[in-house]
Parts: C-alpha cells; structure tokens; sequence
C-alpha cells in the first residue's frame, strides 16, 4: 500500500507531457532526489548512467542545481547595529528574571519546610513532655522542681516508691 | 596562550555571568541567525524577537552535540520564527488592517538591484516553501532532518521543496 501511494505521488509529479521526455527520462521528483542527495541507492547508478546519454534530464538537474545556488549565493539581510546589544541585554535581563524566580521559590520551599519542622517539634514536645510532679511530691523527695533533671530523677523515685507501696499491701 | 573557544563551548558557557560567552556567539552567528529570521519572517521587528526567543530557548534547551551548533541555533530559531508567524496570524484576525512593510524593491528598482538579498529572493513563497528551502539549501539538512524539525511526514518535505523550487524556477524565469 505504501509503494502504491509513493508511487501516484511521482506519477502526479513526473511531467508526462514534456516535449523531449523519453521512457527512461528521470521524473521532476528523481531530480529533486538526486540533486538532495536522497536518491535510493540501488537505482543511484542507473540514473547516473541515464544522466550522461540524456540532454534534457541534465540540462534540468542543471536548473534546479542553479536555484539552490541562487539561494546559496544570495546576502543575507544584516540586522541593525545595535540589534546584538539589544540581544545581550535582554538576555541577561531573562536570566536576572529566572534567578530571582528561582531565588523566590527556594524562598517558599525553605519557609514551607521550616514552618513544617516547627510545627513537628513542637507537636512531638507535647507528647513527649514527662507528666508534672505535684509539688507536694517533690516537696517530699526534697528536690528542686524547675530544675529539669532532678524532676525527671523524681520523677523516677516517686515511680519506685509507689510502686514498693503497692507489692507492700499485696504482702502483709 | 589563550585559545579561541569553540561553537559547543560557547553554548555550554552561554549562562555564564560576564557575558563573555554570549557576546562571543553573537558576533559569529547574530548576523546569520538575524538573515535567517528575517527571510523566514520578512519583518525587521519579528526577526529580531525570533532570535531573541532563541537565545532565551537556549536557557532550557540542552545541546547534545548531534549537529553542529550552528544547525543547532538554526533549528531553534526556525521553530521560534514559526511561533512568531502563528502569533501573527492569530492578530492578523483581530486587527486586520495590518499590513506588511514591503521587503522588495519594485519596478526599476527591482530589475536593477540584480542580487537580491535572500529574504527578498524568497519572498513570495509561502512561509512554509520558505523554510524547507532555509534548511535544504542554506542549512544542508536532509528530508528525515527537516520532517523531524518541522513535525510533518517526509513526504510533505519532499512535495514543499518541489514547489519551493518550481516556484522560484518561475520567479527566477520572469
């Protein structure tokens, strides 16, 4: 199917009409493919040959040969003077931008993880915080309540305690 | 001694701070990259805007040494000159009594000035015959190249730079 679609498109191409067209005369598409160098290879030598006996396919090859020269060999249009000035301004003002873009999304990224890790702690001091003593408590150990390690080695006595306490009542 | 860095070094150093990079670029290919957009684009403005999106593409775009970095810098600013023509299409129905600067001479003017520069040349192909024509003839790329540049199936190259150079043929026979 792909070799029958390939082929009406150069049939709608090749120049049936043309006055000095023979059989083996090279279609307007063959030409285009060889002088873009994209001629299939297995045929390659073939239109070569047909080229050195045929006038009228190399005087057309010559033509379109011409074309691509004349694009070739035609000046460029010159920007004004000042346009590369103008290119390299504002391309460092596109990249300013983008840094300072990048710079105010590390910004908001930094800010979110901060608040979050904030947020965490405090959440996990919470729970984590050891119950209070009762003053009376600490009062009875004799030790200093705001002081934190001492609260805790209270905290520990006072466990121990009540704990001797409650095996004391289980055995009379 | 210091030596002159190449196109890829350049490209790779394109971001660095001075500018020295860019600079550099710019006076080896600014002038071609310009000709290139204002053959494909016919307007002083937009083929200044087309290389000047180019050269922020190359911010995002990495270069991975398949082409040169000429045909590289060419195929960016192809794409971004037929950006810059569908913006235009889409003012054009908005304000319609815009109209485009002549970018050729006429009359005598025109038969005198027998080098016509490139973008008059191809002046009156429709912008797609236009760019096949840029990237065939001007940039040596091959069918599957520019089908793959332009997203179209290679047989539309191949039928748009038949008509490109029957058209110029023409033109040029006139």
């Amino acid at each position: 199917m792909v070799m029958r679609a390939n082929e009406t498109k150069r049939n709608e191409w090749c120049d049936e009409s043309h006055p000095t067209r023979t059989v083996n005369c090279l279609c307007e598409q063959d030409l285009h493919l060889l002088l873009d160098n994209e001629y299939p290879l297995e045929r390659l030598q073939d239109a070569h040959a047909h080229l050195r006996q045929c006038p009228a396919c190399e005087a057309r090859l010559a033509e379109l040969r011409m074309i691509g020269d004349i694009v070739r060999n035609a000046p460029l249009p010159t920007p004004a003077k000042a346009a590369i000035e103008r290119w390299q301004r504002s391309f460092a003002h596109v990249q300013e931008q983008q840094v300072r873009r990048l710079a105010s999304w590390m910004t908001a990224a930094a800010s979110i993880v901060l608040a979050v890790s904030l947020y965490s702690a405090m959440s996990h001091q919470a729970v984590a915080a050891p119950p209070q003593l009762a003053e009376w408590e600490a009062a009875v150990i004799g030790i200093d309540s705001s002081a934190p390690d001492e609260q805790a080695t209270a905290q520990w006595i006072s466990t121990d305690l009540s704990r001797q306490q409650r095996a004391g009542s289980n055995n009379p | 001694m210091d030596t002159e860095p190449t196109d890829e070094q350049l490209l790779a150093d394109i971001t660095a701070a001075d500018g020295r990079s860019l600079r550099r670029l710019l006076d080896r290919h600014g002038r071609y990259l310009y000709g290139i957009a204002r053959t494909l684009t016919r307007n002083d403005a937009e083929a200044e805007d087309a290389v000047q999106e180019t050269l922020v593409a190359l911010l995002s775009a990495e270069f991975r040494g398949a082409s040169s970095a000429k045909t590289f810098l060419v195929s960016i600013l192809i794409r971004q000159a037929a950006l810059i023509r569908r913006k235009r299409k889409w003012w054009l129905r908005i304000v319609p009594t815009y109209d485009e600067p002549p970018s050729r001479g006429t009359g005598h003017e025109q038969t005198v000035d027998a080098k016509l520069d490139l973008a008059a040349l191809l002046d009156r192909l429709s912008p797609e015959h236009r760019e096949v024509i840029v990237m065939r003839e001007l940039q040596s790329m091959t069918y599957d190249e520019i089908a793959e540049a332009l997203d179209v199936p290679r047989g539309t190259v191949e039928s748009r730079l038949h008509r490109a150079r029957q058209q110029l043929q023409q033109l040029w026979k006139q």
